[in-house]
């Protein structure tokens, strides 16, 4: 029985709890919902007139077109469906660094059990899929309440191992989820960046909303070291001895312009990106990310 | 010169701090921590990158730390102000004072309640004290006359270099690092010399410069500044590159400035070495001053029982005329020291009636005469005193003299009836209740063939009458005893053999005889006895019967005697002086110098066989005088000049290789005891010699103060055989007139010196001194602040310095 409070934080998803995980694309569900939907049903939101054909349900004709303009057209409406989210999570070796309260994969966990929380509690359906080079754990998309537990017993049965293949990952995400939805990527990004963007390109080709939740330790992003340090990979045999004060500027600049790179990219692909420091507080890191989606939903 | 500098393991271990930064940057290498890191391919790029600029950096900063470090230990260690090597390369120069402190006994005069020694020590103390507050590196030496003197007489009588300097026992300089016989045979080891050698002028220096002016007073000592020149000239030409300043701190005497031909010639070659030079003079106005010149006991026979005069000369000093000059003399009278330690002999001391002198002109010597009289036979001792004045040392004077039982004559014969021998006897022992102090001890001729040095060394004097000839040996005999200094009377008469006295006394002049002789010689009476017989020189013997009052001599009358050729004369440089002459102008009483004695060559008899002198009252004076003119010439020395070498001679075989000297010290009450060994110049040689003081730098010290000193050698038997010596002062010294500074400038033109009094040189007035220098240390220090300032900086750019403001902001 996996512990429900190692990656949902009560404080933390009750103060995202008002918030709302929304697609900002098209999204498929099997239910009317409060996502948009590529399907034409009932709904509030009018979206178009066609011509009457033989067959339509003479309860959609326009009668006041038909008044004026003595000819039959049908008034279409833009269906509301349910939100299919999968949470990508990176459980690979790299994962596991975190000098704070939460390494990486902890942290990128919560983030995941937080989201599927607030996934569920809009009715939509959620699923995860952990992984490294392969994947490790998946639990299907589902939209029942109960099913959050399914999701943190993956997560949590996804013990970091292994070095990150990003683009197979993706790409086996995309296949098997081929109905359009949101595709959460929580990650450090640590792989190769030209396989992670080939990935993430090809499921925004498949019609996914895609997220893109880079996790790094302040240790990465600040690299505070200094005395002799002798860095041991933690994804490969490579080590270096080195006294870190002199290796600083170079590696901030490695890693900003890595950084840079992904944020540009994801841009120009409109794929949400953001970069989490794992000292930063969950909620407040998730509540501006989603308070921002919503803004840019909302235009 | 680094060899010097980090000679001490303090300095080594000091200088191992510069491994630090290397050992620590190794101990880091070993002691690294481990990270598990995630982002290695950023790192390892910016390694990539970054690689050669980093180790380069790395090294400049740790070669920076270990400069940094070297710098401090070489500044801890005194580089900064020792090394003169160091100071030209930054363009700077030692500055080093020369201070030449003159000790001689006249820098003792007492002016206002001070001595002017205590001024002098002032002086130097002010020069130091200035120096160290001056800009840049300053060094010190200070050199006493005294001890260059010495100095200079050591390396002069030492033209070998074999002579072991360093072994001499007393010497008060053991700690010093003994220089090579090489080296103190060529010129004076200044490190050995100076009192001060070439000190830094630190934090320290006054501690060093207190310790060694602390219960430094003047010496007794009459010495010049030339030593003391010569030796700076010495090494000012051992030194490189350095800014030089010599000081003369002196009372500038005019016995020695007032026309310093040699003195002027050693400024002058200071000056061409780029010396500056500063005459400080220490006494202000002259002050009058008596000193007791002379004081020996009169040339007459010295026998215990035996009344004797001692003369005191005493010299004015002054400018205006001394009176009523009251001296005090005291007769020290030493009983058997059997059994008495050194030092302990028993005596008594007696003050004798004193010497008055009614008046004394300036520039003037007066002559005051006293009598001792000592019952018994010993080596006795007569002080006196002067009044107090300006200088003391000149006040006292000693004086020892020997006294024997008696003094004995070797008296022989050659007239078959011994009428000589009679008469001369009867001069020597006028009767049982007159003591002359002279024993006749009467033998044959042939007694000379025989007699050994030593034997002939007992007696005081020979007389030799009317023998006929000598045999080989007496002659070596009679010469060797007369150039040891023994004195011989030779009276002719009938027995002489004329061509053996030429041939073998006289010897062409090479003899001891001092004239040779042709024939008899016949001295006709006159018929109105107008003009005496015999007309007599200016000379000790007759000195009692010259006068026209005195009408003794008047009563000789010679008829016969022996008569040189008519041509001789005596050669001026022979030694040969004709005493007295007869009417017809022959010779008749002629005197040789012969080795350190004398002869008497009498050309008439002894007794009135060719004339009536024996029979006459005057023949007892006389012969009285003749006896101790002869002694004299034997008499030992009895007064040694301060700072001299009291040699010791004694038979080998009979005393102990090990004497004891007792010096007076500087509190009478408690003498100063010297134990040396006595030892044979040569393997079997009859004599082993010792002595004490000398011209030695560190044996000087020994005799370098006034009095009487004791010898304490032991026969076989343990019996002690005392011997004394008399140390007095140069008289010459108390002579306190000295030269102005404006006349002593225009003397010493065309040198330019700065002559100074000795209250210009306060501290708060000597900034005209030119300190000169270089301050090279305080360049040092602010290469060592930059240093550490681009270490700083460095180390900031090699490392990471979070900035929060930054890391809140992203």
């Amino acid at each position: 029985m996996p512990d429900s409070k190692r990656f949902v934080h009560p404080e933390a998803v009750k103060r995202i709890g008002r918030l709302e995980l929304r697609a900002r694309h098209v999204v498929e569900g099997f239910q009317s919902g409060m996502h948009r939907s590529p399907y034409f049903g009932q709904s509030v939101e009018f979206l178009q007139h066609r011509e009457y054909a033989p067959g339509d349900d003479l309860r959609h004709v326009d009668w006041t077109v038909w008044a004026k303009q003595d000819r039959l057209v049908v008034k279409q409406y833009e269906e509301e469906t349910n939100l299919r989210c999968v949470l990508l999570v990176d459980v690979s070796n790299s994962m596991q660094y975190g000098a704070g309260a939460m390494n990486k994969y902890e942290y990128a966990s919560t983030v995941a059990a937080s989201l599927a929380w607030l996934v569920l509690k809009q009715q939509d359906a959620v699923g995860v899929l952990a992984f490294d080079a392969k994947v490790r754990r998946k639990a299907p998309v589902r939209s029942r309440r109960g099913h959050l537990l399914s999701i943190i017993e993956a997560l949590d049965a996804a013990k970091p191992s292994d070095k990150t293949a990003m683009y197979p990952i993706l790409r086996e995400a995309a296949e098997s989820f081929p109905r359009r939805g949101m595709m959460v990527l929580i990650s450090d990004l640590l792989a190769d960046p030209e396989g992670t963007l080939k990935g993430l390109k090809l499921l925004r080709q498949r019609g996914h909303d895609v997220l893109v939740f880079h996790i790094l330790d302040d240790d990465e992003l600040d690299f505070p070291f200094s005395g002799p340090t002798r860095f041991e990979g933690l994804e490969s045999d490579d080590h270096l001895n080195c006294n870190p004060r002199a290796l600083r500027e170079g590696y901030l600049a490695a890693l900003n312009q890595f950084l840079e790179r992904m944020r540009r990219d994801c841009a120009q692909n409109t794929i949400d990106y953001a970069l989490i420091r794992t000292s930063e507080p969950l909620d407040a890191a998730l509540a501006k990310f989603l308070s921002s989606r919503l803004g840019m939903h909302g235009r | 010169m680094l060899y010097s500098l980090f000679s001490t393991p303090v300095l080594l271990s000091l200088l191992g701090l510069a491994a630090v930064p290397i050992l620590i940057h190794l101990i880091n290498m070993m002691r690294h921590r481990r990270v598990q890191w995630a982002a290695m391919d950023f790192l390892l790029a910016s390694y990539k990158k970054h690689r050669n600029w980093i180790w380069l950096k790395q090294l400049i900063l740790m070669l920076m730390r270990v400069a940094a470090i070297l710098l401090a230990v070489l500044m801890l260690a005194g580089v900064g102000c020792r090394e003169d090597q160091f100071a030209s390369f930054f363009g700077g120069r030692t500055t080093h004072h020369y201070v030449l402190l003159d000790d001689s006994f006249s820098m003792s005069e007492r002016v206002g309640g001070a001595f002017a020694f205590d001024r002098a020590l002032q002086v130097v103390k002010n020069i130091a004290q200035h120096t160290r507050e001056g800009e840049g590196r300053q060094r010190f030496t200070l050199i006493r006359f005294s001890r260059a003197a010495a100095s200079a007489a050591e390396t002069a009588s030492v033209p070998s270099a074999a002579k072991p300097a360093s072994q001499e026992p007393g010497s008060d300089r053991t700690q010093r690092p003994a220089a090579t016989n090489a080296q103190r045979a060529n010129s004076p080891d200044a490190a050995v010399v100076a009192d001060l050698n070439a000190e830094y002028v630190d934090s320290e220096f006054d501690e060093r410069l207190e310790e060694v002016t602390r219960g430094l007073e003047s010496s007794q000592l009459s010495v010049g500044p030339t030593p003391a020149l010569q030796l700076v000239r010495q090494l000012l030409a051992e030194k490189g590159d350095e800014n030089r300043l010599v000081y003369v701190v002196s009372d500038f005497r005019t016995n020695e400035w007032s026309n310093p031909t040699e003195q002027k010639k050693q400024l002058q070659e200071l000056a061409e070495a780029d010396a500056e030079l500063h005459l400080i003079s220490c006494v202000e106005q002259e002050q009058a001053n008596l000193a007791i010149t002379d004081l020996a006991p009169t040339n007459e026979t010295r026998a215990a029982g035996v009344p004797l005069f001692v003369n005191v000369m005493v010299k004015n000093f002054g400018r205006t005329t001394a009176r009523n000059v009251q001296i005090k003399v005291r007769s020290t009278f030493y009983d058997d020291p059997q059994g008495a330690n050194p030092g302990e002999a028993p005596k008594q001391t007696d003050d004798l009636p004193p010497v008055l002198i009614e008046e004394i002109a300036p520039g003037d010597t007066a002559l005051g005469r006293t009598q001792v009289f000592f019952p018994k036979s010993g080596v006795h001792v007569v002080e006196a005193e002067l009044p107090a004045d300006p200088v003391v040392a000149d006040n006292h004077r000693y004086a020892v003299i020997d006294f024997p039982a008696a003094e004995t004559v070797l008296l022989i014969d050659g007239d078959a009836d011994a009428r000589n021998l009679f008469y001369l006897s009867a001069a020597f022992q006028p009767g049982s209740r007159a003591n002359t102090g002279v024993v006749v001890d009467p033998q044959p001729a042939t007694f000379l063939n025989a007699a050994t040095r030593e034997q002939l060394a007992q007696y005081k004097a020979i007389f030799l009458c009317d023998v006929r000839r000598f045999d080989a040996p007496a002659i070596e005999a009679l010469e060797t005893y007369v150039q040891d200094g023994g004195g011989v009377a030779i009276y002719v008469g009938p027995n002489v053999n004329i061509q053996a006295y030429n041939g073998t006394l006289y010897r062409d002049g090479a003899g001891f005889f001092p004239l040779p002789l042709e024939k008899e010689g016949y001295l006709v009476a006159p018929l109105e006895q107008a003009e005496p017989d015999l007309q007599v020189e200016d000379h000790p013997v007759f000195a009692p019967l010259l006068g026209e009052r005195n009408p003794l001599l008047q009563l000789v009358n010679v008829h016969q005697y022996l008569a040189a050729p008519a041509a001789w004369r005596p050669d001026p440089d022979s030694g040969v002086r004709v005493l007295a002459r007869l009417r017809d102008r022959a010779p008749l009483v002629v005197e040789k110098s012969f080795g350190k004695g004398r002869v008497m060559a009498f050309l008439t008899t002894a007794a009135p066989i060719w004339n009536n002198w024996a029979t006459g009252p005057s023949f007892v004076v006389v012969t009285l005088k003749l006896q101790s003119h002869l002694a004299g010439a034997g008499r030992d020395s009895t007064s040694y000049p301060v700072g001299s070498e009291l040699p010791l001679a004694l038979p080998a075989g009979k005393y102990q290789a090990e004497v004891t000297f007792v010096a007076p010290g500087a509190n009478p009450e408690i003498p100063v005891v010297f134990v040396k060994p006595a030892s044979a110049e040569k393997a079997n040689a009859p004599e082993i010699f010792t002595s004490l003081g000398g011209s030695s730098l560190s044996r000087f010290q020994e005799t370098a103060r006034s009095g009487i000193y004791e010898a304490w050698p032991r026969t076989s038997d343990g019996a002690p055989d005392v011997r004394r010596f008399a140390v007095n002062v140069e008289p010459e010294e108390g002579r306190l007139d000295h030269v102005p500074p404006r006349e002593l400038l225009t003397i010493l033109e065309p040198l330019t010196p700065t002559v100074s009094d000795w209250q210009e040189y306060d501290t708060r007035n000597l900034d005209f001194l030119d300190l000169g220098g270089f301050r090279w240390s305080r360049y040092l220090f602010y290469v060592l602040i930059a240093l550490l300032l681009g270490e700083q900086v460095m180390a900031y750019f090699t490392s990471y310095h979070p900035a929060r403001a930054n890391r809140q902001s992203s």
